[in-house]
């Protein structure tokens, strides 16, 4: 395992703090009251454009009904009061108003004349107002007083949906009356006629009051309709009968009545709140189920997410075996089978690796993984080992064939082994023969005398196999040379090797064909280096393919 | 038209005298008669019904309010006495166009005119008077007249 893999292994990971179910779930609750407040507010505006529709149409058929009211009884009574105004009772009261006897005038009179035109026509209110605009009859105390504009709306203290009003026919139709009416509070919608003697001489008005109650409900139990009186008015305040009579001169325009109703939002309230609760109680349903069905859907991604977790930790220990069965086609299943391409990549990856550790020494295998030896090569100072098989072919000529690669194999085993403990590079084996480098492509320092050493023991440890082994015993020479050479990657770039060139080389190889089984001979370069640490002797001086003069040679004890 | 025409001044209230003889609207035709009835204050006035249907004469005037019922031919009401002076409105509560005025006046000098408006008074005392032409509740007439001793003297409402 190499060392940036476990300190990848070692990072910590931060907990999830606003995981992928979380975020769904907020989206969904932002979308779904985003949504409950616009439809909320589509509905109230519908509802509130229909409910004034709707009061408008009953105002204004309200509003006939009452028109053709106030015509009809004008219609009816006109005849009958012009009639009933030339009593001479009447007359006589219009002439010289009432006396210190007053209830006997009035019952004499107004009210058989009242009760008169009541049966006729409800008329249930009625004065007799001088030409002058004065009152006559009855007593002012009688009087109902004179309903305001402000009266009308005062006792209004509901919140409001809308208003309408309209102006009551103008030619009769002057004035409304406050009174307690029999059966609850109302009011006097009064006409007035103007009254003339036999001899066509006026006389004065007749003011008739028709009894219109005010809580005329139009729709619902909270709707109100009134009569209002001078709405617009300043400058008659007719709060009481007394101002009343004071404004109402012979030739004034009498004051208009106008027939206005409010409507209280109550019900619209109600049927609003109604609404909104069930909207709210329908969104919230829907939010929990919305929780519910992303829980399951956020687990149907979560779980190929820890899956997918699981299955990488598993690679950064190094399975890379390691693959994730899926069926799905959506884009987990595409993740998922990238992943197990990657795995399998790797995978291949690693036994090549494997394959290279077997093919090339561990060390060069590593140098070129990481990408450090390039194609080409330097020139170095390093000392090259060889080492090969004496009487190899007459040995292993009557030989079975497994037998000799079992035979080799133990032997390359058991000195490649040693070398590398020293060390060492095997560049490679050529047939008995192992060639190994030491102080390329590491350099150590001491690589010749590590050489030397490890000469040694391989020597020591072939001896040992030797008298270890049944099998037939196996001579070995080695030669060592110390020098100038070029190391690198040679060959093509698709099919490279990491070795050595050179005279050093030449001689080296050299050495170990000059060698006697179970000695090593080495040059005098790797002697000069070594002389110190290790005990040598001279051995002889040898020609070279390569060297002009003869090369002193020396040889381990 | 038949008016009244009085005179007044500050002495006349103090020379007034009830009527001696009784004065009478009497209905007649559907109608009062006479229309207007001078009176000095005092004076007691009879209805007598001459018709040979009901009537019922009665006033709500302030100078004097009476109602002297539904009466036929011959059940003649007791006649009234007027103590205040004013006008007097009378209607017939049966018969709704019939109206009349009594004038009770507070002053002895007072006539009817005739039916194109002319009238005489005579056996004033020498002074200055108000004159008043009384045509109806709604129309009178006021011009100042001084009468001399002896002197007749001419006045015209016109």
């Amino acid at each position: 395992m190499s060392a940036p893999l476990e300190a990848a292994g070692n990072r910590e990971r931060s907990p999830i703090r606003f995981g992928f179910r979380a975020q769904a779930v907020s989206l969904m609750l932002g979308l779904l009251l985003l949504g409950v407040l616009i439809l909320s507010l589509l509905i109230e505006r519908t509802i509130r454009n229909s409910y004034q529709e709707i009061f408008a149409e009953q105002f204004a058929v309200k509003a006939t009904l009452i028109r053709e009211r106030i015509e009809e009884n004008s219609s009816q009574n006109s005849d009958r009061v012009i009639d009933e105004s030339l009593n001479p009772r009447v007359m006589a009261a219009l002439e010289v108003g009432p006396s210190d006897d007053y209830e006997r005038f009035f019952y004499d009179t107004i009210e058989a004349f009242r009760a008169d035109i009541e049966n006729a026509a409800g008329v249930s209110f009625i004065a007799l107002i001088k030409l002058d605009g004065s009152l006559q009859l009855p007593q002012r105390s009688e009087i109902p007083s004179v309903i305001t504009a402000s009266d009308a709306s005062s006792t209004f203290t509901q919140n409001l949906l809308d208003t309408f009003s309209e102006e009551l026919p103008k030619e009769n139709t002057v004035t409304a009356l406050w009174n307690p009416l029999d059966d609850g509070e109302g009011l006097y919608l009064t006409t007035i006629h103007p009254l003339s003697n036999l001899f066509g001489e006026p006389m004065g008005h007749i003011f008739m009051g028709l009894p219109y109650t005010l809580e005329t409900p139009l729709s619902g139990r909270e709707a109100l309709f009134k009569i209002n009186l001078y709405p617009d008015s300043t400058s008659l305040s007719h709060s009481s009968w007394n101002e009343f009579d004071l404004a109402l001169p012979q030739s004034a325009p009498f004051p208009q009545a106008r027939l206005s109703a409010s409507f209280t939002s109550d019900e619209y309230d109600t049927l609003l709140r109604g609404i909104r609760t069930s909207l709210f109680t329908f969104a919230g349903i829907a939010l929990l189920m919305g929780v519910f069905i992303s829980a399951a859907g956020a687990s149907s991604l979560t779980k190929p997410i820890n899956t997918l977790v699981k299955a990488s930790e598993k690679v950064r220990l190094g399975d890379f075996n390691t693959r994730i069965d899926t069926h799905r086609k959506d884009e987990w299943g595409h993740l998922t089978l990238a992943f197990n391409d990657m795995t399998e990549g790797l995978e291949v990856r690693e036994k090549y690796r494997d394959v290279l550790n077997k093919v090339a020494d561990p060390s060069v295998a590593e140098l070129l993984t990481k990408g450090e030896l390039e194609l080409g090569g330097e020139l170095r100072t390093a000392t090259v080992m060889f080492c090969d098989i004496r009487g190899f072919t007459p040995m292993t000529q009557n030989m079975d064939p497994q037998a000799v690669i079992e035979m080799v194999n133990e032997h390359m085993s058991a000195l490649t082994e040693i070398i590398q403990a020293h060390g060492g590079v095997v560049d490679k084996f050529v047939g008995d023969e192992i060639m190994a480098l030491f102080g390329v492509p590491k350099e150590y320092g001491d690589d010749s005398l590590s050489a030397v050493r490890c000469a040694k023991e391989m020597l020591a440890k072939r001896a040992w196999l030797n008298d270890a082994s049944k099998g037939p015993r196996i001579e070995i020479g080695i030669g060592i040379s110390t020098g100038p050479l070029v190391a690198g990657c040679m060959g093509s770039a698709d099919r490279l090797s990491y070795t050595v060139l050179g005279a050093t080389v030449n001689l080296g190889a050299r050495l170990c064909g000059k060698a006697i089984a179970g000695t090593c001979l080495i040059d005098e370069e790797t002697h000069r280096i070594i002389k110190d640490d290790e005990p040598t002797r001279f051995f002889d001086h040898i020609s070279v393919k390569g060297f002009t003069a003869p090369r002193p040679v020396f040889t381990l004890p | 038209m038949i008016a009244v025409v009085y005179l007044s001044n500050s002495k006349t209230a103090t020379q007034v005298k009830p009527l001696e003889s009784l004065s009478s609207i009497a209905q007649r035709g559907l109608h009062f008669y006479p229309r207007t009835l001078p009176i000095t204050v005092g004076s007691t006035v009879a209805f007598p019904n001459e018709d040979d249907t009901f009537h019922n004469v009665f006033s709500y005037s302030p100078a004097k309010e009476f109602d002297l019922g539904r009466y036929r031919k011959d059940e003649n009401p007791p006649a009234r006495t007027f103590e205040t002076p004013g006008v007097v409105s009378l209607f017939c509560e049966v018969h709704r166009h019939m109206q009349a005025n009594i004038l009770v006046l507070e002053t002895p000098y007072f006539v009817s005119t005739d039916g194109i408006g002319q009238f005489e008074l005579s056996g004033i005392e020498p002074g200055e008077y108000e004159a008043t032409a009384w045509i109806s509740s709604r129309e009178q007439k006021t011009l100042t007249v001084q009468v001399a001793p002896g002197q007749n003297t001419e006045i015209n409402f016109e």
